[in-house]
Formats: structure tokens, sequence, C-alpha cells
């Protein structure tokens, strides 16, 4: 029998477990202790940053997705990686992102669909008149029962048209909701769907809220408060609250925060937003409870970029 | 089954030599996996594991034997004993009955002892001193990643 002296105890350090053994520890920690474990030694950095992109993926950033080849950007792994893009992509026009599936109208505005970017799956519609919506955006992925297309497609002075299409009962409601604001049409910046409620930013300042389950229309005239300087706008969602973030054209300021206050119907400055990452695009936000795993910012944000949610199974984007 | 088909003997790298219930060491894969090859006799050589850890991790199969399979309150007093068991253990022996427990392919002890490791490691110093683990990061390295993740550390 191989006879082996006892090492001392002493000796004995957790740097030296196995990997595999490492990494059964840390995926039991929460996320803020995976972070300070970060800091013990580097082998521990290496297994809770895998640890973290197994456990909490990061959305991908696509980087102009309608040329023929397009940058995929994975800031978990501060990796990117050239891909083809679909065919039907490159004459049409992305406007929303949701859980891995693109809305895209093409540009001859007739088609409005779904894409699937990684699997160049497709899904048409069949309601011919959104070619001139102002706004579009659906709730969640078209392979949900539950899934809802927003679109405003008209803005007159007095009044807003907003039209819903529920994919799986393939009903269209259409709402003409009156309003007193000041007709100045400047366009709408984002809609972003929380909690049931889709939400409308115009570049003017105000809010518009359509709520699913009683179809009532709300709106906040009161514009966020002024901020200085030359800022980007994003409003994104977290778990029901509406934020928007604001980030210096020019990085010398450090990025601000506003969350929506219903109760008091106003914009709030939000200080304590640890824990939460932005990932801010002008066609799609997404924001999440984890930390930046990676050093890298990822300019030009102002450029045509998407945040997707990647698949499942993400490894064999990769492979090739 | 004779009486001596029950038991079976599992001796450790330091041959000491343990007479167990065969249903009380089967609780280990690797073992099970040995039985069933037949290419062991009733004493089983286990390189890998210390006299000292092997009693442990026999007193936590006994344990686990007896109780498994029975109804709510024993699984509760399980668990009371799981925590009493991995309570008052230092760095060393929780270091080694992971490995042990690893290498005898005994999940839910495997399971026990990383969640120790993991719920005994709190803090940052902590961390050092309790893995005794050295630091290989410069001052500018640590400081950035705490930079880059203020959140975290601002207790």
């Amino acid at each position: 029998m191989m006879k082996k002296k006892c090492t001392e105890a002493n000796n004995q350090t957790y740097s030296d477990l196995p990997f595999d053994l490492t990494l059964l520890i840390l995926e039991r920690l929460c996320l803020k202790d995976n972070i300070r474990a970060s800091i013990v030694c580097k082998t521990w950095q290496e297994a809770c940053v895998s640890v973290r992109v197994k456990e909490y993926p990061t959305p991908l950033l696509m980087r102009s997705p309608c040329r023929e080849e397009y940058e995929l950007y994975d800031p978990s792994l501060n990796k990117t990686h050239i891909c083809k893009s679909s065919p039907v992509l490159r004459s049409s026009h992305i406007h929303c992102s949701t859980d891995g599936w693109l809305l895209v109208r093409h540009s001859n505005l007739r088609d409005t669909f779904f894409l699937n970017p990684f699997t160049h799956e497709r899904i048409g519609l069949p309601w011919p008149d959104m070619g001139s919506s102002l706004a579009l955006a659906s709730s969640c992925a078209p392979t949900s029962n539950s899934c809802v297309i927003f679109s405003v497609s008209d803005f007159t002075e007095g009044s807003i048209t907003i039209k819903t299409y529920c994919l799986a009962t393939e009903v269209c409601t259409s709402f003409k909701f009156p309003h007193r604001l000041p007709w100045i049409y400047g366009g709408f910046e984002h809609v972003v769907f929380s909690n049931g409620v889709f939400y409308l930013l115009a570049r003017r300042g105000w809010l518009g809220m359509l709520d699913l389950s009683t179809n009532s229309w709300d709106l906040l005239r009161r514009p966020p408060p002024k901020i200085p300087g030359k800022y980007y706008r994003f409003m994104t969602e977290y778990h029901g609250d509406i934020f928007l973030i604001y980030t210096d054209m020019n990085e010398l300021q450090q990025p601000r925060c506003l969350k929506l206050n219903l109760t008091k119907r106003k914009w709030e400055d939000e200080k304590m937003w640890g824990g939460l990452t932005f990932y801010l695009s002008f066609v799609s936000t997404l924001t999440m409870k984890r930390d930046l795993v990676h050093t890298h910012k990822v300019h030009q944000c102002t450029g045509y970029n998407i945040w997707i949610k990647p698949p499942i199974n993400v490894s064999y984007l990769f492979t090739s | 089954m004779s009486k001596s088909e029950k038991k079976i003997v599992l001796k450790s790298l330091d041959n000491e030599a343990f007479e167990v219930e065969k249903a009380v060491a089967l609780q280990s894969q690797t073992i099970w996996v040995m039985c069933e090859d037949k290419c062991v006799g009733n004493e089983i050589p286990l390189e890998n594991v210390t006299g000292q850890i092997l009693a442990k991790v026999i007193d936590y199969c006994k344990k686990h034997a007896v109780v498994d399979g029975d109804g709510d309150e024993s699984s509760e007093e399980l668990k009371n004993w799981d925590t009493e068991f991995t309570k008052n253990m230092d760095q060393s022996t929780l270091f080694n009955m992971i490995l042990a427990a690893n290498y005898l392919n005994i999940k839910s002890l495997l399971n026990l002892t990383c969640q120790a490791v993991a719920d005994k490691t709190k803090t940052i110093d902590e961390f050092h001193t309790f893995l005794n683990i050295e630091n290989n990061f410069t001052p500018e390295e640590e400081a950035q990643i705490c930079q880059e993740n203020l959140w975290a550390f601002d207790d």
C-alpha cells in the first residue's frame, strides 16, 4: 500500500483545493459574498468570476447587428465575437429586444416580425398597420402566451392613439386617450415594460403608462429634473421599478440615476443603486442585480447597439 | 447473509482499521462501486483518507444510515445534528472532510462541508485567516477590484 505522510495541518491551504471543489464552495455564496471572496487570491478570483458567469449570465451587446457581420460582445468575459447577421436584418430596423428576441420592422414598413438572432427563427405578425408606429415594443418573448405588442399609432393635439396586439389571441385593441399636453411633437425615447405596465417616455419628458390589466392610461406630465451638462438619457426597469439613467456624453461625470415615485408622481434621485447593473443602449436596456465582473467600459454606447439576453446555452455560439 | 458479510473493514492511509456495517459504508459511492466490482475482499483500503478524518466520516454515515427514510421530525433532528457536526471543525479538518467526501463520493457530506466553509467565510479577514490563503494580489489590483464593486464592500 502506498504510504504517505500526513500533511501538516498548518501547511494546508484552501488555495490547494481542486478547482471544481473551490467552485462547489463558492456556488453557495450570495453575490455580495462572491465578490468579497474574489479578493482572497487570484485562483479564487478566477473561480468567483466563473461562478458568477454561470449563475448570473450577463446580457450580450450586439454592435451594429444590421451589418453583414457584426460584433457580439460579452461583458462578463470581455470578449468580442464576430457573428454573421441574419439576411433579413440588413434592411430592417430593430425596435426592441426582449428575452433574447428582437422586434424588427422591415424598411418597406409593411413587415414587422420577431427574430431570434441566435437561431435565426422568425415569427411574423399578422397585423399590417404597424408600419406607421411611432413607438413599438413587446412585453416579452413571442413564444410566451402573454406576449403583447405595444404600438403608438398616432399622436395629435388632444389625443394619443395606442394599439395593443395580443399574440396568443390575435386580438388587436385600439385606444384613443385624450391629453392636454402642449402639442409639440418631439418623438418618443424609450418604451419599457414592467410588471404589466408599458411605460412610454417622450423626448419632451412626459411619461405615459398603459396598464394592461385594466387597460387604463396614466400620464405623468411633470418632466424629470433638469440636469446640467450634456447627457444621454435611458429608461430601464428592475422588478417593477422604473429608472432614468443619465450618462455624461463626455464621461466626465458619474452617471446619475432617477427613480419613478408614482405616489408622489415625480422622478427622485436614487443614491442607493448598489448591486444593480444597467446595460444601456438606445434601442434596449436591461437591468440586473449583479456586479461588474469586468473592468472595461463599453464605449460607443451611442451607436446602433443592442443589449440582448443570451440563450440558455450560450457556449455553442462561440465555439467556432 | 452471515454476520461477517454485513460488516466491512475500512482501512485508512495511516493503517487504522474501522469495522462498520455495510449499510453505513455503502453511502459512499466509491465504496459501493468497489464492493460491486468484487475486486476487494472485506477490507477496503482508502489511500486518501487519514484515520482521524475517516472516523468523522464514519460518524456521519452512521447517523445518516439510521435516520434516512424516517419522518419529518427526524429529518429536523438530522439537520441539527449536521449543524453541530461541522460547527466546531477547524479549517484543516473541514478541508480534509471536503477532500474525503469528494474522494469517497458522498454527495450529502460534500454539500454539508462545502456549505460549512461558505458559512464560515463571511468577512474578508476571516477568508484569509480561516482559509489560510495567501493574498497574491498587489495592493493596486486589490484596490481596483474593490473600487469596481464598491457596493459589496460598503459595510
